[in-house]
């Protein structure tokens, strides 16, 4: 208990720092929302009509420590401001619109990953030194270390465009469907994401993989395992229950800090399919000095990854006694 | 909008491994869509006006984040201006008078246009539209409300706008690029319209909103449009891209009939891919510069702006790293062959040459000699070396740079270029910390717009303050008096002087040097409409993002 409740203090300082420098780093950048908007407009504007944009985007040049005052009482009421990049919607909306399809895409492809990859690194080293072993490791390796805009950009090309398996771009067809729980919004939502989810996993499974086999290949020369063979269990118990189940602890931290970062996005997705998520929105709001919307997100990135820090503390206290000493 | 076409051919698979996982995929995609292959819905038009991500439903368009694309086809302007050829054309307002003193603009509106919830468009909107640019200078994006000293409606079809001084310019302004809203809708908005979103606009335009989601926009026809008949096409869809790599494959696949974007080589990525219905055109809009700090030496030194002008091979940025698509500008910075008939004769045949010895020469006749490392370098020992900035991610512009630097070193000049985040980019230009940078103009139906913004001295601003648009920093009471001379009459012969002598600035001061055109990017599909505008038809601007010109386009379209 007391480990907890010290955990639960770290958090709570983390927070704090996390949303101090949220506030800071956005506003020690060069430039300002309304020089970024008229740039991105070619447009010759007035002083008067550049005042007049600032009062309606809510800029203020007040001291930083008044704005930090303001920002952390805005935070308490849930009040995340207004989106300039995406004016005159408010933070909280648009990042609504854009999360769950972060949430889906890149999180059932990090299930996937993780899985196939833990399940894949798991059987390679209960067979190492077979052929099986030879092929797989070197192989994902290499899938993995090619970069990841250019295995996207070619799959999309021959998949997608050569062979047309796969829609090119978008979360769904925009003509034929409209987003609601029905059944051919659902599939065409499903047959969309399987090309970037394809990329994303074969790009990442090599990680858990590699990781799973050698904590794995660690454990089966433990005598345990030595002893569970000797008394004659089957094959598949000694490898899951006794060998795997102790492996796995450093691939569950793994996990749980990717599935903090799930919310962050996956950019390079989102760009080459032009697939709708968090990701392409964080860099639009970067690009265009949004400083209510890089918090807003940000914010969500950063609880999202101490949450999931938090759940995993707690699943180790469950996972290995030795925690809980 | 995406053609699907599930082939026999799933099982010729690669390697066993990505048979693997596609197993897996086709399995699941092919549970649900197994049967549909449209490539196009009936009667509907794909435009692309831009790659920015989810849309965002703001139809205001005084605001800069309405959706690409959809003024003009909402909202109109009392009149059309053709900026390919500088000719004027009625609109909402079916004639005006703006007579040679310049000093007051009348509209006479049409008497038989609608808004598109029925009541009709009268005066009282134009009136009510011009006065809350006045009230709400944040609507007024143009800035031309300085200008404006009062608006008036004699009667319910004409609309009176008195100047504060003779100002010719704000005809395209007013005209051209001020959209007209009710005053019924717009006078119930609270607080500043600049903020509101305007969800379900109500406009006098061919189209209305009928659905949105943030991954796609449809407009349909407005059956109250003034024009009987028009528009042909009955649905106007615009879809969401973050970026140009799947939106490239589209095009190619017939997924987008009306397109705006960079492709290299796109002749044979784009056109050879179906030469009977891909064709684009980039006719030029405006002029790139290499924009000299003229407020920091060397560059407010002319035999240095002459050597760098003689030594760049303009030829080569044109071919290679613009792909072909951007023809080396006039030296009198006119956009050719938009404002060939203000091309003042004695220019007509001057082009820029590359001569390196010529360039050598000035540099020593202003008293700079080439030290041991090939570098000039003045009496003081200070040296031309300098820095060259262009915002990350220009691909064709950061090749640009790169071989301005290549032939200004082989004059002898140390030229180091610096890719920078756009933010910092346009900061750095607006307040002056820059030594030499690449950007464009803003350009209008005239060589006035381009050249006012450019070299107008209020335009500028001290080292160290935002300047608008002169970023250069170009001071000159002769350019100021012959920019001032167009503006302040309506007759042609006393515009054209005033063109020909701010083109002789140009060419003689070389106030910033001009390298190559800016194009307008559009690609379009015939497969499904035809009557697109073209070098051969250049009724109007092409681009899908150029307003009001996007209308234009699309009231000329017809079913191929």
């Amino acid at each position: 208990m007391r480990h907890l409740t010290r955990r639960v203090g770290f958090y709570l300082i983390a927070i704090w720092a996390s949303i101090t420098l949220n506030f800071l780093i956005p506003r020690l950048a060069p430039g300002d929302p309304v020089q970024a908007l008229i740039a991105r407009m070619h447009g010759r504007i007035s002083p008067q009509a550049a005042h007049a944009l600032e009062i309606a985007f809510g800029i203020s040049h007040e001291p930083l420590w008044t704005q930090y005052v303001q920002y952390l009482n805005n935070l308490l009421h849930g009040n995340l401001g207004i989106s300039i990049y995406a004016f005159p919607m408010p933070v909280s909306q648009v990042i609504a619109q854009d999360i769950s399809w972060t949430l889906v895409l890149v999180g059932v492809s990090l299930v996937l990953s993780f899985v196939i990859g833990t399940f894949l690194g798991v059987v390679i080293a209960w067979k190492r030194g077979s052929s099986f072993d030879a092929i797989f490791p070197p192989l994902f390796t290499f899938l993995s270390a090619i970069p990841y805009f250019w295995l996207a950009l070619i799959m999309l090309y021959f998949l997608g465009y050569q062979l047309r398996w796969f829609p090119l771009n978008g979360g769904y067809d925009v003509t034929s469907t409209t987003p609601g729980w029905t059944p051919d919004f659902l599939m065409d939502a499903i047959y969309h994401a399987v090309l970037p989810a394809l990329t994303i996993v074969i790009s990442s499974v090599a990680g858990w993989l590699l990781g799973m086999r050698n904590t794995m290949i660690t454990t089966l020369s433990e005598d345990y395992v030595l002893m569970a063979q000797a008394k004659g269990l089957s094959e598949r118990r000694v490898m899951f229950t006794y060998a795997a189940r102790n492996a796995i602890l450093p691939n569950i931290t793994g996990f749980a800090l990717s599935l903090g970062f799930v919310v962050s996005g996956s950019l390079l997705t989102e760009i080459v399919f032009s697939y709708p998520g968090i990701g392409y929105t964080l860099l639009q709001a970067v690009e265009n000095q949004d400083y209510a919307l890089i918090e807003g997100i940000f914010l969500v990135i950063t609880l999202a990854v101490l949450v999931a820090n938090f759940l995993a503390d707690i699943l180790y206290v469950f996972l290995d006694p030795r925690v809980r000493r | 909008m995406v053609s699907r076409h599930f082939s026999a051919r799933k099982t010729r698979s690669g390697t066993v491994l990505l048979s693997l996982f596609l197993l897996l995929a086709i399995v699941l995609a092919g549970c649900g869509n197994g049967g549909s292959a449209s490539v196009h819905h009936k009667n509907s038009l794909t435009l692309v006006a831009n790659e920015g991500g989810d849309l965002v439903r703001n139809f205001n368009p005084f605001s800069g984040n309405v959706i690409t694309g959809t003024p003009g086809l909402i909202y109109e302007t009392l009149l059309f201006f053709n900026r390919v050829d500088g000719s004027v054309h009625p609109w909402l307002a079916q004639s005006y008078d703006f007579p040679a003193d310049a000093r007051q603009i009348t509209f006479h509106l049409r008497q038989d246009v609608n808004w598109s919830d029925g009541k009709p468009f009268t005066s009282t909107d134009v009136v009510f539209t011009l006065n809350l640019l006045i009230k709400y200078p944040d609507l007024d994006l143009n800035g031309i409300t300085p200008f404006i000293k009062s608006v008036s409606a004699p009667d319910k079809y004409a609309v009176v706008v008195t100047l504060t001084q003779a100002f010719s310019p704000i005809l395209w302004y007013l005209g051209g690029q001020t959209w007209i809203v009710s005053q019924h809708e717009w006078s119930t908005v609270q607080g500043d319209p600049g903020s509101f979103a305007d969800p379900n606009p109500i406009g006098t335009g061919p189209y209305t909103v009928s659905a949105f989601t943030p991954q796609l926009l449809t407009l349909t026809k407005n059956s109250h449009f003034w024009q009987p008949g028009k528009p042909l096409v009955d649905k106007v869809l615009f879809p969401a891209f973050s970026s140009n790599t799947s939106s490239d494959l589209v095009l190619n696949t017939n997924g987008i009939d009306w397109n705006s974007q960079y492709t290299p080589d796109i002749k044979k990525t784009y056109v050879a891919s179906d030469p009977q219905h891909h064709f684009y055109w980039f006719p030029p809009s405006d002029v790139v510069f290499l924009y000299l700090n003229l407020g920091k030496y060397p560059f407010n030194l002319l035999p240095v702006r002459q050597a760098m002008s003689d030594a760049i091979n303009r030829d080569r940025i044109y071919k290679v790293s613009e792909s072909g698509y951007e023809p080396v500008t006039s030296p009198t910075g006119l956009v050719l062959p938009a404002s060939q008939a203000y091309m003042d004769p004695q220019y007509t045949n001057l082009k820029f040459t590359v001569d390196t010895t010529q360039a050598g020469a000035l540099l020593q006749g202003a008293g700079f000699t080439k030290g041991s490392d090939g570098v000039y370098a003045d009496q003081q020992g200070r040296k031309l070396s300098f820095e060259l900035n262009v915002p990350d991610g220009y691909t064709d512009w950061i090749t640009t740079c790169q071989f301005i630097a290549s032939d200004l070193k082989a004059i002898g000049m140390n030229v180091t270029v610096n890719t920078v985040a756009y933010d910092t980019f346009y900061n750095d230009m607006q307040v002056g910390t820059f030594d030499t940078t690449l950007w464009g103009t803003n350009p209008g139906p005239s060589p006035y717009y381009i050249y006012d913004s450019l070299l107008r001295s209020t335009d500028s601003a001290p080292l160290g303050q935002q300047a608008s648009s002169n970023f250069e920093r170009w001071n000159d009471s002769a350019t100021d008096r012959l920019l001032n001379e167009f503006a302040g009459s309506n007759d042609p012969a006393v515009q054209k002087q005033a063109i020909y002598g701010l083109e002789n600035i140009m060419v003689t001061q070389l106030p910033s040097i001009p390298l190559v055109n800016e194009p307008y990017w559009y690609e379009y599909n015939t497969l499904a409409w035809k009557g697109w505008p073209s070098a051969q038809n250049p009724y109007a601007e092409p681009s899908p993002y150029a307003y009001p010109d996007n209308e234009q386009v699309i009231l000329h379209l017809q079913p191929s």
